[in-house]
């Protein structure tokens, strides 16, 4: 930058020099239609190394990186001419020391005699902003590729794993049901006379105890499948009706409820919900069936209350009491706090999981009428 | 109608799998529900080709009424068979389903983005995988009218 000291001598009085007592960061000047710095505020020094007197009387041209010169002419000329704002303008200053600043500016036509005769102008530093947008825009790209790599995982394992788990269930579940085809059609089983008799019946307990082990692995391995979905699901919420989600689960359940005989009473005083939909209902089908299951020893009929209700300003509680057998006191207590479902698949490390996501809390009670009490936050959610 | 006669104005089914115990299953699940249409089936992407375009050893092969495509399958995987058969001006009348294990969403994706006609899980539960061959063989070979015997 070449500095005419004459002329900025000449003609020192059409400069002003500015303090401006917004943020420091930011550039507030005023161009005319040439681009020539007519007035300009202190701040300059902190963000682009210029003293207002270097700057005054010089073209903002010499503070552009040269490339965009020519484009930023054209624009300008044109903006003169239809008197228009610029409204958040990303452009580059060229810093005293030499780095490149992304600078954000906005400004408003200065009119006289209806001619625009410049511009008053606000710019702001926002290499930071910047660089941290590329930052993230990097981090979403790794992520979204990691996201695809562990999509390519999920579907090889479960591949992998549910393949056999299909032929096993198949062909055990088909010698159980043969074994007793072959059972009812002997005719000499009723007589007493068949010896094969005690043979078939060990056969078809064998065959019940594979199918059982199988079952118990298939319902393992699909909700460790669902816990590796839960987890990497960054599902934006949405308004669900509580009351709607629970009874499809009940209607996933209708089999289960009818094995343990069970009525289930839901009070919901709370029409929409902000969750994640289907982290949401995976928390709810595993808390549910656990009650489920839990009242499956020869109870004469399984009561389960759930109530949706406003707890505080934003936050609702979920309450799943049922009148089951019960949960042990030493184990209700760490129910929550460790991954250790013994027994229980990974229905609690969805649970847990999936409360977690929702930033809520999740604590076990002993219901009043013997039986578990499961109690669920969910902050922020209406 | 005799058995045989019924059996030769039913539709064939073309099954392609890799998994033997897969196949085995599914046509002993056919067979469980009564459902008596001929199951040809073939092991890899390449041989489903030749089966549909009447190739080689295949060449006195009808075309089927059904083709139930696993998605990995060696030599050409599911998507590229179904691809194929789908661009081909005759072959992509036959009905594909795609019948596999897998339920993530890229695969569901592009198996209707290149026009497969239905999705399939197989479910490990066998009472639901029994039931989901029966309903299957039903619709497709009771309900569903096909061009072929239009």
């Amino acid at each position: 930058m070449t500095n005419p000291q004459g002329k900025q001598k000449q003609q020192k009085n059409k400069y002003t020099i500015t303090k401006f007592q917004g943020d420091a960061d930011l550039m507030v000047y005023d161009i005319c239609k040439d681009g020539i710095f007519m007035a300009m505020n202190e701040n300059c020094n902190d963000v682009i190394g210029y003293k207002a007197e270097d700057m005054v009387g010089h073209g903002i041209w010499d503070f552009l990186v040269p490339e965009t010169i020519k484009q930023h002419r054209i624009s300008y000329t044109k903006h003169i001419k239809d008197k228009i704002p610029y409204v958040r303008l990303r452009h580059f200053f060229v810093h005293k020391n030499g780095p490149i600043l992304w600078m954000e500016s906005s400004g408003i036509p200065l009119i006289e005699d209806k001619e625009c005769i410049g511009y008053k102008i606000i710019s702001k530093d926002i290499t930071k902003e910047i660089q941290m947008e590329k930052a993230l825009e990097v981090r979403e790209h790794e992520l979204l590729q990691k996201n695809q790599e562990l999509e390519h995982f999920t579907f090889s394992v479960s591949h992998d794993l549910k393949a056999p788990l299909v032929t096993l269930e198949g062909f055990s579940s088909i010698i159980q049901e043969d074994i007793g085809i072959i059972h009812d059609s002997c005719p000499f089983h009723e007589s007493g006379v068949c010896e094969k008799k005690d043979k078939l019946k060990q056969l078809n307990e064998s065959a019940t105890e594979i199918n059982k082990a199988v079952k118990e692995l298939s319902i393992n391995i699909e909700s460790l499948l669902e816990l590796s979905r839960i987890g990497r699901l960054h599902a934006d919420r949405t308004k669900e009706s509580p009351q709607k989600v629970i009874q499809s689960i009940l209607e996933m359940n209708k089999k289960y409820m009818e094995q343990a005989q069970a009525t289930i009473k839901i009070n919901c005083t709370i029409p929409k919900m902000n969750v994640q939909k289907e982290v949401f209902s995976s928390i709810l089908q595993n808390v549910i069936s656990n009650s489920l299951r839990h009242a499956e020893k020869e109870q004469e009929e399984l009561k389960i209350n759930i109530s949706i209700r406003k707890n505080s300003h934003k936050s609702v509680l979920i309450v799943v009491a049922d009148n089951g057998k019960g949960i042990p006191k030493k184990e209700r207590e760490k129910m929550f706090t460790t991954v250790s479902g013994r027994g229980r698949g990974f229905g609690l490390a969805i649970i847990k999981k999936g409360i977690e996501l929702h930033n809520g809390k999740i604590w076990a009670e002993e219901n009043e009428d013997s039986g578990t009490k499961i109690n669920m936050l969910f902050p922020n959610c209406i | 109608m005799t058995k045989q006669e019924l059996e030769k104005q039913m539709q064939s089914f073309l099954l392609v799998e890799d998994n033997d115990a897969h196949a085995k299953l599914t046509t002993l699940a056919f067979k469980r529900n009564n459902i008596y249409n001929t199951i040809d089936r073939v092991k890899d992407g390449k041989s489903a080709l030749n089966y549909v375009f009447k190739k080689g050893k295949y060449k006195n092969k009808k075309t089927p009424g059904l083709i139930l495509l696993d998605l990995n399958i060696p030599e050409k995987d599911g998507i590229e068979v179904l691809t194929e058969i789908k661009a081909d001006k005759t072959a992509r009348i036959i009905p594909i389903v795609i019948l596999t294990t897998s339920n993530s969403f890229s695969d569901i994706q592009r198996a209707y983005l290149n026009y497969a006609n239905s999705y399939l899980v197989k479910p490990i539960n066998f009472e639901k995988f029994n039931k989901m061959v029966k309903d299957l063989g039903i619709y497709w070979s009771v309900w569903n009218v096909s061009l072929l015997h239009a």
